[in-house]
């Protein structure tokens, strides 16, 4: 009887401090969304073929955002560490990510991925830090604006905003009650500064420019955030705004409680959803539109894009082979399988696609922005403090706690202190 | 008088109920709505209810990591709460039985350390734990589970021995019994419903831990509250029906642990009570 317990004991002990890895393979760090699209179904996984040619596995370990930053950075800070590959958003593109992954650059050089200009030069620049490159891009989300189509018929609107003065006015008429609920026109997200900027795209405004300059309190900015104090006041916009998060933007539309929102485009897919949409396949997506005042500048608003890349931690032991690995993942055909499993593709030519095209019917709007679209803030050490500036001063504004022009002076005078 | 005593008692009834409906509905709301389609959860014009296994269905074919992640805190769990009980009741039995000044400044300072936010601990570790290749092992997380509740289990197991006369276990020494045959014979029986009481709060710690089993872990080792935050973060669209299932899958066991230990704490508290 002791013999076995303690046989048991010792065979238990040893279960439980030995991690399985019964195989070669190269690990992974991303977020959950970045293994569905690499493996999914309908276009089938990317990484097999590179599998089966060099015997390697791959391990996907998959976290939210925040933890993915977070866990991805303290792994790289090691010494030494078991991740080969960590997926990284285009806002961390800063002088700490210099100092912890591999310039990509001498890899370019010597064995560089299929056809770099084929990806949207924005992306690839956003991915670089002092002029050298960190990160491969993968993925990317473009705001553009969905609209339910039978919410705005019954308002009499038979087709989307072409200006935003127009949009204005129809998220104002698109406020009424239907079977007894509320309908707002349109919903945002608690003002963050992501949705801000691009909805004050459409007069072609910034709040921080690609030379780090704060521009907030400039006329277009001042036009696009007085436009929401007037949708707010009319009662066009939630009046718990402040309180609404990304997925209660998701809600409301999917239950019929706002007519419009900016949001990444691949939204549609979840929008028109029968096992979660009251409307499926009545939620349509299109550019967002522009001003009349810039419209013979940009046929559509250069709304915000947001992207991932792959990198490699300076503290990896496959960096040969998690570069092959990376060009595999970014080569035309991978980016076309993983467009068909649903991925933001960053390459022109795979919106070119017969079947992408048939899969996802704002494809092409998709391109139009993307060649237009720009990053929300460029990536910088203090770029999230500076989103909560801009957040805490445009909310001030919009409920009408400060005039919107002192609100967007007084942003302007805070936010310059952090891009010194 | 009479009239008193049935307003006490419905008065205490009322606030009763309104605590149960306080902590259990939002309960009986994840369960509800594990049965219903995502587009019914949250829809307020939605008054009917479609029950529907669906949910479940996508957990089991899209999330099977939270299968493996229900499997890691069981056995992480159990683990954690075996050696915390265990060691908390031979240190409980020391501070009890050793009356010492030093064993005083140990108590104390085993209760100081406890004060200490556990990030503060934790980041520090992280290379520590890599160096030694413990990094996504179960092993980690159950030593760090036991020793976070070591301290707490043994002012617990302290107070029961406390109460168990010093008598018997000289009687049982007078009688030939060696210092372990006095402790697993003699004075553990009696102190069970101690240790019943340390299991509860380990199981009920370790089994919803988040921070240590985040810091730690990878994916051997990750447990489910790390795949039920996952859930919640999808960048595509958070599928609250088959959250809810993973939410109610999650707590069936701990909840059926509670009850019957609970019962069995009852059980050894009230043993005795009546003349037999």
């Amino acid at each position: 009887m002791a013999l076995q317990r303690r046989t048991m004991l010792a065979a238990g002990l040893a279960l439980a401090a030995t991690p399985a890895r019964a195989e070669e393979r190269l690990t992974i760090f991303a977020h959950r969304v970045h293994k569905t699209v690499a493996t999914g179904a309908q276009g089938g996984d990317i990484t097999a073929a590179w599998s089966k040619q060099t015997g390697l596995g791959v391990e996907w370990v998959t976290f939210e955002i925040a933890p993915l930053e977070e866990r991805l950075y303290r792994e790289a800070s090691l010494p030494e560490t078991a991740v080969d590959i960590g997926f990284v958003l285009n806002t961390q593109a800063t002088e700490r990510m210099a100092r912890l992954f591999e310039p990509l650059d001498p890899f370019m050089a010597k064995d560089p991925i299929e056809d770099p200009a084929d990806i949207f030069p924005g992306l690839m620049s956003g991915m670089k830090v002092g002029g050298k490159l960190y990160a491969v891009p993968f993925r990317h989300a473009s705001s553009g604006l969905h609209y339910n189509e039978e919410l705005l018929a019954e308002r009499g609107f038979t087709a989307p905003p072409a200006s935003v003065e127009e949009f204005i006015t129809m998220a104002k008429a698109c406020t009424y009650r239907r079977d007894g609920q509320p309908v707002v026109g349109f919903v945002m997200g608690g003002l963050g500064y992501a949705d801000v900027i691009a909805f004050a795209r459409a007069w072609d405004a910034d709040y921080i420019t690609a030379d780090m300059k704060v521009v907030a309190n400039q006329p277009p900015m001042v036009a696009a955030v007085s436009a929401l104090r007037d949708m707010y006041a009319a009662g066009a916009m939630p009046r718990n705004l402040t309180a609404i998060n990304g997925e209660d933007v998701n809600l409301w539309m999917q239950t019929g409680r706002g007519a419009m929102i900016i949001g990444g485009m691949g939204r549609n897919a979840i929008y028109n959803d029968p096992q979660k949409s009251r409307f499926a396949g009545k939620i349509k997506t299109v550019p967002f539109p522009v001003s009349s005042t810039i419209a013979g500048k940009y046929k559509v608003a250069p709304t915000k894009v947001e992207f991932w890349g792959m990198a490699i931690p300076r503290a990896s032991r496959h960096k040969q082979e998690a570069w092959s690995l990376i060009r595999a993942m970014s080569s035309k055909q991978s980016t076309r399988m993983a467009a068909l499993n649903g991925n933001g593709p960053v390459r022109s030519s795979t919106y070119d696609d017969a079947e992408l095209r048939r899969m996802l019917p704002y494809a092409e709007a998709e391109r139009q922005v993307l060649l237009v679209s720009r990053v929300a803030i460029p990536a910088f050490d203090n770029a999230a403090k500076a989103g909560d500036l801009l957040q805490e001063e445009v909310q001030a504004a919009v409920l009408g706690m400060k005039p919107v022009q002192q609100a967007l002076d007084d942003l302007t005078e805070r936010a310059s202190k952090l891009v010194g | 008088m009479r009239a008193d005593r049935l307003l006490g008692r419905a008065g205490k009834t009322v606030a009763l109920a309104a605590i149960a409906l306080w902590s259990l509905g939002p309960i009986l709301m994840v369960v509800s709505a594990s049965f219903r389609p995502d587009r019914e959860i949250f829809d307020p014009g939605q008054h009917s209810f479609t029950f529907t296994l669906v949910n479940y269905a996508h957990l089991v074919s899209e999330w099977p990591q939270f299968f493996r992640g229900l499997s890691n805190s069981a056995l992480v769990t159990a683990g954690a709460a075996l050696l915390a009980t265990f060691a908390s009741a031979l240190a409980g039995y020391a501070y009890s039985r050793l009356r010492r000044r030093w064993m005083a400044a140990s108590a104390a300072a085993m209760v100081f350390i406890r004060l200490i936010p556990p990030i503060v601990l934790t980041l520090p570790l992280f290379p520590i734990i890599n160096r030694l290749h413990l990094a996504d092992t179960h092993l980690v997380l159950i030593l760090l589970y036991a020793t976070f509740f070591v301290s707490l289990g043994t002012v617990v197991m302290r107070t029961f021995f406390d109460q168990i006369p010093r008598e018997m276990d000289e009687a049982a020494v007078v009688d030939g019994a060696s210092a372990w045959q006095v402790i697993r014979l003699i004075v553990a029986p009696l102190a069970a419903q101690g240790m019943v009481a340390v299991a509860i709060f380990v199981v009920v710690f370790a089994w919803n831990e988040y921070l240590f089993a985040f810091i730690f872990t990878a994916n051997n080792a990750k447990t489910a509250p790390l795949v039920l935050a996952e859930m919640t973060g999808a960048i595509d669209g958070v599928e609250w029906g088959v959250l809810f299932a993973a939410t109610t899958l999650h707590l069936i066991p701990v909840l059926a642990f509670v009850i019957l230990a609970q019962r069995k704490l009852v059980d050894g508290l009230t043993a005795g009570a009546t003349k037999g």
